[in-house]
């Protein structure tokens, strides 16, 4: 009973400030929409200049620029034009040229070399630009050989839910949003208890007749119904304005929110007791935030880390937090299915709060 | 009105055939509405599709399919030479189609014709802004039309470019598999090389 009503006392103290519950919500909304505007164009690799030297002006040359239209922002150009916008202005990743007689060369049954002119410094429009030129090939190739083989056909089934492509939008969303849960609540819990102390609020609370943990505790509940608060309506955000899959089962989705949260709210405490002052709070709530959230793939997927980094991921708060909601919205796997990570996060709060709890010496900067 | 009826049905089965085209006014039909597909605004499969039935009635796949197995044709039973037949004619009209489809608005032109006994080869360009493409039909005469029984692009026989892969596929595989393969590539379509 004491742990909540401490836990209302601080519920009180955070709604005064209005301005601050509704940054807690603007300034993620804000940082989502920009993200997803920029991720999220709809064009793709179709963004990407690839400059075609046509040479041939055959009907062979005319359907391959015609392919590449499809996947790329294809633009007829002069071989000068096309190595000043690849190599002087890098406008252009790469630059093809098709060389004379190509159709002639092609229907008489004969091979013919194209040239690619690339800056490898543009390296991930350059990739793209091969898987388009990979594809083109082939059905190129398929074209010269009506006997080529299919021996394997690839056909794909969602054995995870009901939706067979998703976008960036779903890494994003999710991702931001735990991020800036994070990175709220070390700040709140740090800030929280370093104030208490400046105005000697701890100092009283540490002769008040109750456990450390039952004061600790209701404090962080506190805490913890914002941050869960939070994250749910960034979710639900990202549902109405993005079209974000939340899953099948609502109930699924806030309990786990509600895990996740309490393992963050938990280990912002471990946080805040290593910070001595307000000043130190900024750089190393920053600091933990955007590493936990760089390396639990918040801010993009967990392949994109080497090898090594993935093996320290694994271990960490953010990614079974980031892994435990995926499941839920975009997989729609059931609580049962999820229970491991929820029992992952449950533990990790857990040893947090007991670690917090004896490292956290409630009011003794205040006594000295 | 029923007289006139009569003479123009009798004039019909009698007089028009005897008025056959020549081979290269038969081909300038074919190649005229082939023409018109192409460079109509149907889809891509649609064009394949329009172009595959009109070809149908000009190209005698089963004397070229015959010439692409060359010896091999022998070595087949009555009902695998059946089967083959129907499935090349598949092989032979996408192949030949699909070139075709290469152009968005091919601009034949009649380049003239040899007549060399009952046969005729019909030479004829596709002539594009930059280049021109030369295409050889050799024809015989099928009753008051004509069928192709070879065609020359840009001097490559299109049936000796097939003949060499089936070639080169028999000396590796038995008719049977390479019936299976073509069967997997081409005997879907209409079902008429499953007959």
């Amino acid at each position: 009973m004491k742990m909540v009503a401490v836990m209302l006392k601080d519920l009180r103290l955070i709604c005064r400030d209005r301005f601050g519950l509704v940054a807690l919500l603007v300034v993620p909304i804000v940082v989502i929409m920009v993200v997803a505007s920029a991720t999220q164009s709809g064009d793709g690799s179709k963004s990407i200049l690839f400059p075609i030297v046509n040479e041939d002006q055959g009907p062979v040359a005319t359907a391959l620029i015609r392919a590449f239209r499809e996947h790329l922002d294809v633009r007829e150009v002069s071989r000068t034009a096309a190595q000043r916008l690849v190599a002087d202005t890098n406008d252009a990743p790469a630059a093809l040229i098709l060389p004379p007689e190509l159709s002639k060369r092609y229907l008489a049954q004969k091979p013919s070399t194209a040239q690619l002119l690339t800056d490898p410094a543009q390296w991930r429009e350059l990739e793209a630009i091969k898987v388009v030129m990979l594809l083109a090939d082939r059905e190129t190739a398929s074209l010269g050989d009506p006997f080529s083989q299919e021996l394997l056909t690839v056909r794909e089934h969602n054995i995870t839910g009901d939706h067979v492509s998703f976008s960036s939008l779903e890494q994003n969303i999710p991702g931001f949003s735990l991020m800036f849960v994070l990175l709220t609540l070390i700040f709140s819990v740090s800030l929280a208890l370093r104030e208490e102390e400046v105005w000697g609020t701890s100092a009283r609370l540490s002769v008040a007749p109750m456990r450390p943990a039952s004061l600790l505790g209701g404090k962080l509940l506190a805490r913890h119904v914002v941050g869960t608060a939070q994250l749910l309506l960034l979710l639900v955000f990202g549902h109405f304005v993005y079209g974000l899959r939340l899953g099948h089962s609502p109930v699924a989705m806030i309990l786990v929110a509600t895990a996740v949260v309490a393992s963050m709210t938990c280990f912002a405490a471990v946080v805040a007791a290593f910070v001595r002052t307000r000043e130190q709070a900024i750089p190393v709530g920053l600091a933990v935030a955007f590493v936990l959230a760089s390396l639990g793939g918040l801010f993009w997927p967990l392949y994109d880390l080497p090898k090594s980094m993935q093996a320290i991921a694994s271990t960490l708060i953010t990614t079974w937090s980031m892994s435990a909601i995926q499941d839920v919205i975009l997989r729609d796997k059931s609580l049962v299915v999820v229970s491991t990570e929820l029992l992952v996060l449950i533990a990790y709060g857990l040893v947090s709060f007991l670690i917090a709890l004896r490292l956290f010496r409630y009011g003794d900067e205040a006594h000295s | 009105m029923r007289a006139l009826s009569i003479v123009l049905v009798v004039w019909l089965l009698v007089v028009a055939p005897a008025q056959a085209a020549s081979p290269l006014d038969y081909t300038r039909t074919i190649l005229d509405q082939a023409h018109t597909i192409v460079a109509s605004s149907q889809a891509h499969n649609e064009k394949l599709a329009a172009l595959s039935a009109l070809f149908s009635k000009f190209l005698d796949t089963d004397a070229m399919g015959r010439q692409a197995l060359g010896a091999h044709w022998s070595s087949l039973t009555p009902e695998q030479q059946k089967e083959f037949l129907g499935l090349f004619r598949e092989l032979l009209q996408r192949t030949y189609v699909q070139k075709l489809l290469l152009f968005e608005n091919p601009n034949f032109v009649y380049a003239g014709v040899q007549q060399t006994g009952a046969d005729a080869v019909v030479d004829t360009k596709i002539v594009t802004p930059r280049d021109q493409f030369d295409v050889t039909y050799r024809l015989q005469p099928a009753g008051d039309t004509w069928l192709a029984t070879a065609i020359t692009v840009e001097d490559v026989s299109l049936t000796a470019n097939l003949g060499s892969q089936l070639n080169d596929l028999l000396s590796r595989m038995s008719v049977d598999d390479l019936l299976t393969l073509m069967r997997r590539k081409y005997g879907n379509v209409g079902g008429a090389a499953q007959s």
